[in-house]
């Protein structure tokens, strides 16, 4: 980082809000994907972010990163769907473990978690280019 | 010839500003992070005290944790004040650009007439 | 014939450096800036030379991108110029001043 921080640790925001969005919109997508009964179900995604902070959290701060993505429940939901191409000999399913209302929930979150950090990086831009111009018209 | 008080108070102010931002920039990419604080810093009153006492304006800030009140995970970042002290930041930094740059045109000035 | 040293026409006095504090540090300008402003004039002549190179720093850190904070290059490439300009307009002045002299009849 160095000259333009400001901009950097919103940047750090955008990717990590970004991972937040994909993660949620792969778990919407596969919402409905069934899997045999011996194999695992789809599992949610989730992040997991950690704030970036090399003077032990006394200084300033760099942001946001993404420590790890953290993976739901194998299990699911055993679902009785006979009619299932996938559905074993007794008729059962998975169905994956995730909850559409939350996902939407969070969705907006890190919709907003985005649009902010964008937000921030427009005003420390301004606010830098008003310090390029100085002494320009003196 | 720079070392007059109002250069060195608008200097401090630069610097403080500027580090807010970034603390601003810190607070909002930690805004759902589980368990964080949000950053403060203060400038004014250390830049308050020195002119008031005569000393040199020449201020550091102190950079410090927000004690607001917790969500369920543990982070207090308030998305409305960060986004408020944003702006204001942003103005404020700009408007100590405009008055550091008019002193430089001061003199610019009373040297182009001599 | 001698001729005398040329008065500097716009200054009238030039205080000795050593009266004024060069490193820019606040407790000697907080005294300083009740002490008129020919002294802050002599003390940008003193001070080109360092401001130049403090500017010239800052221009380095700014290409390898290890500037913290944008203005302080701004603000020391402004005060460079602006010294600078103090330096010039003293040279020609002192110029025309002593072309003046050598116009003169005697």
């Amino acid at each position: 980082m160095g000259m333009f921080d400001a901009i950097g640790v919103a940047g750090t925001g955008v990717t990590t809000y970004r991972t937040w969005l994909d993660a949620l919109s792969d778990n919407i997508s596969n919402i409905n994907t069934v899997r045999p009964y011996d194999q695992p179900a789809f599992q949610e995604k989730m992040v997991v972010a950690q704030a970036v902070d090399y003077t032990g959290g006394t200084g300033v701060g760099s942001g946001v990163r993404v420590e790890s993505i953290a993976h739901g429940n194998a299990e699911g939901r055993i679902v009785y769907d006979p009619t299932n191409s996938l559905a074993n000999k007794d008729g059962y399913v998975r169905q994956p473990d995730i909850d559409l209302g939350s996902q939407m929930t969070q969705l907006i979150m890190a919709q907003r978690g985005y649009q902010a950090n964008l937000a921030v990086v427009d005003r420390a831009h301004e606010a830098y280019s008003a310090a390029l111009a100085l002494g320009r018209n003196s | 010839m720079f070392d007059d008080v109002t250069s060195l108070a608008l200097h401090s102010a630069l610097n403080g500003l500027s580090t807010r931002q970034q603390i601003i920039a810190n607070n909002i990419s930690n805004l759902d992070t589980p368990g964080f604080r949000a950053g403060r810093i203060d400038f004014e009153s250390q830049l308050q005290s020195a002119l008031s006492s005569g000393s040199s304006p020449a201020v550091t800030g102190t950079v410090s944790q927000s004690l607001d009140a917790t969500g369920l995970n543990g982070n207090n970042v308030n998305l409305d004040t960060e986004t408020l002290s944003n702006v204001e930041t942003g103005l404020r930094y700009q408007l100590a650009i405009r008055a550091t740059d008019d002193q430089f045109g001061l003199l610019r000035s009373a040297l182009r007439s001599a | 014939m001698s001729i005398g040293p040329i008065a500097m026409p716009i200054m009238p006095t030039v205080p000795a450096a050593s009266t004024l504090s060069s490193t820019g540090t606040a407790g000697a300008s907080a005294a300083g800036s009740t002490e008129g402003f020919s002294n802050a004039l002599s003390g940008g002549l003193d001070n080109l030379q360092q401001l130049q190179s403090t500017a010239d720093t800052l221009a380095v850190q700014a290409a390898t991108g290890n500037l913290t904070n944008v203005h302080d290059y701004m603000i020391a490439a402004t005060k460079a110029s602006v010294a600078t300009d103090l330096t010039v307009a003293v040279r020609n002045k002192a110029v025309e001043a002593f072309n003046e002299i050598l116009r003169m009849q005697v």
